[in-house]
């Protein structure tokens, strides 16, 4: 029998459950008030991705781009290059891979023209981005653990992925097609999840359902066909309200 | 037949080994104390020396990151583990950040000249050996290693070279491979056979005895010393067990606790040398030590705990 075969994913937990808490809630006061900064980047996201074009002369897509790719580029380094790595050596090697999302997000960004979101993929993706910045952070006091170790947007990764699993949608629906750019920037984040869930749900951590459904809600509103995914939003765009730069396709 | 390959045990120090077990319950707010039996030597074959038949394993335990209470933590159990007569530390440069939690315990313990100092190499590129190596030691702020374990088979003809020379040149003194969960028995059955080694690591638990086939007999024959690791399955043993109440018989080899039986049923067995179970609280690594003490399981008690842990998990 081949001997990969035999391992399971418990084989590569190499830490418990209280010390990926701990780690967590050591990260946390590592940078300290970063936390105020990443949460208003997080609002201000929401806010400019509610009605792009009311900051049509900003240059919306980079407004939202690069306080997002900053939050990449800070969960990588910071997160998975420091924090993580000082329980789980493998961290490491996925902070390129944070890297070129935030390349990937500031590019999107650059691209994106904007227009008014609408549909179901809106209201899936504005669910996920509201999730991110408030209930995610509100999972560790319901289970037990100090605000202290709440995880944040924009300084623990499964929020930062969720919330841009969230923005991805919206952008989707705001440009009323599914580009190659905003496809490719789905890849990491969903790779993301499932690393995430398989973490926890391997330490018997019940919070391993956040990144799964996040993941699946993803995926299931990216697959749906562009009208009833963006209805409305075609509309928009044809009235001349929203500007779309098609990328890719 | 398994037969245990402890040294005789007087009445007395049986009624000091059930003493010693009790005892263990209130070890946290009383600390150790002189009249505690001393665990048992087992001998290490390639070279006469003895070693305490209980070492402390790392893996998990001990990968705690930066934080100062966990890795404060971890030192309170070196230093219970080593206060109870424990000497044998195991890790790996793949346990995170267990290697510096053991050397900074080392340290604020000053216990760097005592402790029987057990890692790996493990990297697949056998060139970066030696680096790794040097990198290890400068982790477990150690002056050298006592044994060194080509981990899981990686790279092992390579590794095994360069661990080779340094026993040559002494800076090493045993040198070892290492297998476990049941992976690999027969290449590790033909390295034992072919390789001068000193020591071999494997699984063996009441659960996991696959090593009792074939590599204990052999390592036996060649004069190899084991380790055991994953005693308790990574908890899976113990939790399950702990709201079990203990067989009826166990009062008489001096077990107070489903560890304790556990461990006996391993160091039973004559090819063990020292088993190295992994935990987070001092009061247990004292109560694993106190495994060695007092009589282990004869064949039928043997049996009868296989059979009774198959019926309870």
């Amino acid at each position: 029998m081949n001997t990969w075969l035999t391992y399971r994913a418990e084989d590569f937990l190499m830490f418990s459950e209280p010390v990926y808490w701990q780690m967590i809630q050591t990260h946390n006061a590592v940078f300290w008030p970063l936390h105020i900064l990443t949460m208003l980047a997080g609002l201000g996201i929401l806010i400019v991705l509610g009605n792009p074009m009311r900051f049509a002369r900003f240059r919306p897509g980079l407004l939202i781009a690069v306080p997002l790719a900053a939050c990449w580029a800070l969960v990588g380094v910071g997160f998975l290059g420091h924090s993580y790595a000082s329980i789980n050596w493998a961290a490491e090697r996925l902070v390129p891979l944070f890297l070129l999302q935030s390349a990937l997000i500031l590019l999107a960004g650059a691209r994106f023209g904007g227009g008014t979101p609408n549909g179901i993929s809106a209201v899936l993706g504005f669910g996920l981005l509201a999730y991110a910045l408030v209930g995610h952070p509100l999972l560790a006091p319901l289970a037990g653990r100090p605000v202290s170790a709440a995880e944040v947007f924009g300084l623990a990764p499964d929020p930062t992925v969720i919330g841009t699993l969230g923005l991805l949608m919206i952008a989707r629906s705001s440009l009323n097609r599914r580009t190659a750019l905003l496809s490719l920037a789905l890849v990491i984040p969903i790779l993301w999840c499932g690393v995430s869930w398989i973490t926890l749900d391997t330490m018997d951590a019940w919070e391993s359902w956040a990144p799964a459904v996040a993941a699946l809600i993803a995926v299931i509103g990216w697959s749906l066909p562009e009208r009833s995914a963006s209805e409305g939003a075609a509309t928009a765009t044809r009235s001349g309200r929203g500007a779309e730069k098609p990328v890719g396709r | 037949m398994i037969e245990p390959r402890v040294s005789r045990v007087s009445r007395r120090a049986l009624l000091a080994g059930g003493a010693g077990a009790a005892l263990t319950t209130l070890l946290p707010t009383v600390g150790w104390t002189a009249q505690t039996p001393v665990p048992s030597l087992r001998t290490i074959p390639s070279s006469g020396a003895g070693i305490p038949a209980i070492g402390l394993g790392s893996w998990i335990t001990f990968n705690v990151g930066d934080s100062p209470v966990l890795r404060a933590r971890c030192t309170e159990v070196m230093d219970a583990f080593f206060q109870a007569g424990g000497r044998m530390i195991d890790s790996s440069p793949m346990y995170g950040s267990a290697q510096s939690v053991i050397g900074d315990g080392l340290r604020s313990l000053g216990r760097a000249d005592t402790v029987f100092a057990t890692d790996k190499v493990w990297i697949s590129d056998t060139d970066d050996g030696p680096d790794q190596i040097a990198e290890s030691r400068a982790l477990w702020q150690v002056p050298k290693f006592d044994l060194l374990q080509v981990h899981n088979l990686v790279g092992w003809e390579g590794h095994l070279r360069t661990l080779f020379e340094m026993k040559q040149s002494g800076r090493l003194s045993y040198v070892g491979i290492t297998t476990s969960h049941g992976r690999r028995h027969r290449d590790l059955a033909e390295i034992m056979a072919r390789e001068p080694i000193d020591f071999v690591q494997l699984t063996y638990n009441v659960r996991d005895r696959a090593a009792a086939d074939r590599l204990l007999p052999l390592a036996q024959d060649r004069g190899i010393a084991v380790i055991v690791n994953r005693p308790f399955r990574r908890g899976g043993l113990t939790r399950p067990l702990e709201s079990q109440a203990l067989p009826d018989w166990a009062g008489e080899v001096g077990a107070s606790t489903w560890a304790q039986l556990l461990l006996k049923f391993i160091l039973a067995h004559p090819a063990v040398t020292s088993a190295i179970p992994a935990t987070t609280q001092p009061h247990h690594a004292i109560e694993n030590l106190m495994a060695s003490t007092g009589p282990m399981l004869d064949a039928d008690l043997s049996r009868r705990l296989i059979a009774q842990v198959e019926t309870l998990i």
